[in-house]
């Protein structure tokens, strides 16, 4: 009895261990951490990349304590619904399919994305008719899916969990492209074995006002105070700072929509 | 949670033959692969013995998953010398690589079930057999074999379900069987009733085969 | 070579990360263990009990947890469990509420899903030791619990080692799966590091290898276990 006690006792102290920590002054951020430059683990175990500055700027200016912590991108949006956090700063898309589960805070910045594709097929533009037929790779659960749905049903589309594995299949030659935001192919092309290239424009989902700072849909109260210091942010320059570490472009002007592109 | 069966029908269809015929192909394949393991693992001394040994404990020791990850990605970064050696039509399938890393998990488990079958026959019916002086090739194809393939059918049978459940893992490698069918309709509709009918699934199938293993089990049992 | 600065200790290295991973691997299956256990008698003494529902209880149990894989339960776990716990805590104490992290999640579905093979364990093992040790205590008048604790549950462990040796060999294995649910186990690190290194192969080959060595040197562990255990019982070599 004595052992089973102890048992007891160890299994509720491991439950407590997974009580989310909730107090005013410390706020949990969530993020996937496989999509640098935004977010991603560097090799000393942090968490970093645009995403996570942006989201320390913010608490910063609301004057809180912010933890952060990784998720995987198939079940982000329920772990956020889950409490597991309490807000997501991750490059989500903000789409209308998104907003029945989730409310989303003005857009921080337009992730376009963009084809990149395996050098030695010299396709010249991306078109759904040159596409026809050929290896197209993107993230499961990611705004491309449907745009690859909808504009290229000619070509055979893989899902991948994460874009990293997609854009490994993409250098190995198992995909003949890969649909991914433009900034993070952008650094990914980078240090790749210049394999690829980008083709074609780069446009966004029909729909998407850019990408935004998720959270669940009954706190009100906590987005207005997170728009409110992005709004602070993107004024006083503290934005422009953090951009120009990572890209040398401007982020906030919006590319086409896709259906400006292409026909369905 | 009925709709969210019929909306992705051929989906759900697609997912579930992926899943019946992965499994079975790569169970079948595995056994033919294990036979000669598992006779040696059995019967053979030496360095033949030890190969034997170290593919069954190092496929049985890793994780699928892990080997999955191995097969498609880790080669995957070879394809520049795979395509030298003219190998690279296979592990560029997604397909392929998945059936590779089945069959080398269930090929290492079922090399070890042959072997248990082929070492836990009584000494009694060996000793039948040189009583009644059949030489070693009919003893074994005649009497020993047979035997062997009724003590083994059971946990042959088990190894078929858990390659069903293994299969549920090729996901992660682009290779859309019932659980990657599920994973993708659950992006989409963020319904957890979603797995419950991937649930349903599994059960139905598994419980299919189940029935079907044990009426054919028991047509064996006397031999073993 | 390029390869061990990779997996160096420090700042750039993926080394302590790994280490780091290993530990909750292990950790994982180590507090599982004794969960799966407990659950594998309970499940157990469900299916022979005296009353049908508990006795339909069992059976539906174990079908359930050895046809679904376990990928799938640790999901359901995971985002039901939440939610029904979200919604208990709301009811109880509103504006509170409780995570369930990843480790309690797989800890949980890993312990359903190895007491389902479990239980047959426990039900060959006590078949083992026979109903006459049971009968024998009670006409000493030892009352049922503690002609378990003082009389069976000795004799038994012998007999049940085999088999629960083999369930920890999957459970160790097992653990990877909760790489899925972002975990920070041995594989979930081994494919962030993957993610900025894109070396696959050296990171997976050498999970590989070290998931092997665990699983070896438990099934080492095992056998000299079962060799002591047996000694003066049965005889171990022919």
């Amino acid at each position: 009895m004595k052992t089973l006690f102890k048992m007891a006792a160890a299994a509720t102290g491991l439950v407590v261990a997974g009580l989310a920590s909730a107090s005013a002054e410390t706020l949990q951020i969530g993020t996937e951490g496989a999509y640098a430059p935004f977010n991603y683990v560097s090799e000393n175990g942090e968490i970093k990349g645009f995403d996570i500055d942006m989201g320390n700027a913010i608490c910063a200016e609301m004057k809180v304590e912010c933890e952060w912590s990784v998720h995987d991108w198939g079940g982000i949006i329920p772990a956020l619904n889950a409490h597991k956090f309490d807000f997501m700063v991750a490059s989500m898309a903000i789409t209308e399919a998104r907003m029945e589960n989730v409310s989303f805070s003005d857009p921080y910045y337009y992730n376009a994305m963009r084809f990149l594709a395996v050098k030695e097929l010299a396709l010249e533009e991306a078109t759904p008719e040159r596409l026809k037929g050929l290896v197209v790779g993107t993230q499961q659960g990611a705004v491309s899916v449907p745009v690859l749905d909808a504009y290229f049903p000619d070509s055979e589309h893989k899902l991948y969990p994460k874009m990293t594995e997609a854009l490994m299949d993409l250098e190995s030659g198992r995909l003949d492209l890969a649909l991914f935001s433009q900034f993070t192919a952008g650094e990914w092309l980078a240090g790749s074995s210049g394999c690829c290239e980008f083709v074609g424009e780069s446009f966004l989902m029909d729909g998407t006002i850019g990408a935004g700072i998720a959270f669940r849909k009954q706190d009100d109260e906590l987005r207005n105070r997170v728009n409110a210091a992005l709004k602070t942010i993107m004024d006083n320059g503290t934005y422009e700072t953090i951009r120009a570490e990572y890209f040398d472009f401007d982020i906030m002007t919006k590319p086409p929509y896709v259906s400006e592109l292409f026909d369905k | 949670m009925f709709d969210l069966y019929l909306d992705y029908i051929d989906r759900w269809s697609h997912g579930l033959w992926l899943t019946a015929s992965m499994s079975t192909l790569s169970v079948l394949i595995g056994f033919l692969v294990a036979l000669p393991i598992g006779f040696v693992r059995s019967r053979a001394k030496g360095p033949l013995a030890w190969l034997a040994i170290a593919y069954v404990n190092l496929f049985r020791g890793m994780p699928l998953l892990v080997l999955m990850f191995l097969v498609y990605y880790g080669f995957g970064q070879f394809n520049s010398e795979l395509r030298a050696m003219g190998l690279w039509w296979f592990f560029r399938d997604a397909y392929f690589c998945g059936m590779l890393a089945l069959v080398l998990n269930t090929s290492a488990y079922q090399a070890e079930i042959i072997r248990g079958s082929l070492d836990t026959i009584s000494t009694s019916v060996i000793e039948t057999n040189a009583a009644l002086n059949l030489t070693r090739w009919t003893a074994f194809r005649r009497v020993l074999l047979p035997i062997a393939f009724a003590k083994a059918l059971p946990p042959l049978g088990n190894e078929y379900i858990l390659m069903v459940k293994a299969t549920s893992l090729l996901a992660i490698i682009t290779v859309f069987d019932l659980m990657g069918e599920a994973r993708t309709i659950f992006s989409e509709t963020l319904d957890l009733g979603v797995y419950y009918v991937a649930a349903i699934h599994y059960l139905v199938l598994v419980l299919a085969i189940e029935w079907t293993l044990r009426r054919v089990e028991a047509r064996f049992k006397w031999m073993a | 070579m390029d390869h061990f600065r990779l997996l160096s200790f420090g700042d750039h290295g993926w080394g302590d990360e790994l280490l780091i991973g290993l530990g909750v691997t292990l950790a994982l299956a180590i507090c599982t263990l004794p969960f799966a256990i407990i659950l594998s008698f309970l499940v157990h003494w469900a299916k022979v009990s005296r009353y049908r529902m508990l006795r339909s209880f069992g059976m539906l149990y174990t079908t359930v947890f050895k046809s679904l894989p376990e990928i799938l339960t640790l999901l359901i776990l995971y985002y039901q469990a939440q939610a029904i716990i979200g919604w208990l805590i709301q009811s109880v104490i509103p504006g509170a509420h409780f995570s369930i992290s990843p480790f309690v999640a797989g800890m949980i579905s890993l312990s359903l899903v190895i007491s389902a093979y479990g239980s047959e364990v426990v039900r060959a093992a006590l078949g083992a030791v026979g109903n006459g040790q049971f009968e024998a205590a009670q006409s000493l008048g030892l009352s049922p619990r503690i002609a378990f604790i003082k009389v069976i549950l000795p004799q038994l462990w012998r007999h049940a080692l085999p088999g629960f040796g083999n369930l920890w060999i999957i459970l160790l294995k097992d653990t990877s799966l909760v790489s899925v649910i972002a975990l920070s186990e041995l594989t979930h690190v081994a494919g962030l590091a993957i993610t900025t290194t894109r070396q696959p192969f050296v990171f997976y080959g050498l999970i590989a290898v070290i998931y092997v060595l665990l699983v070896t040197l438990s099934a080492t562990a095992q056998k000299r276990l079962e060799r002591r255990v047996n000694l003066g019982f049965t005889r171990t070599e022919t």
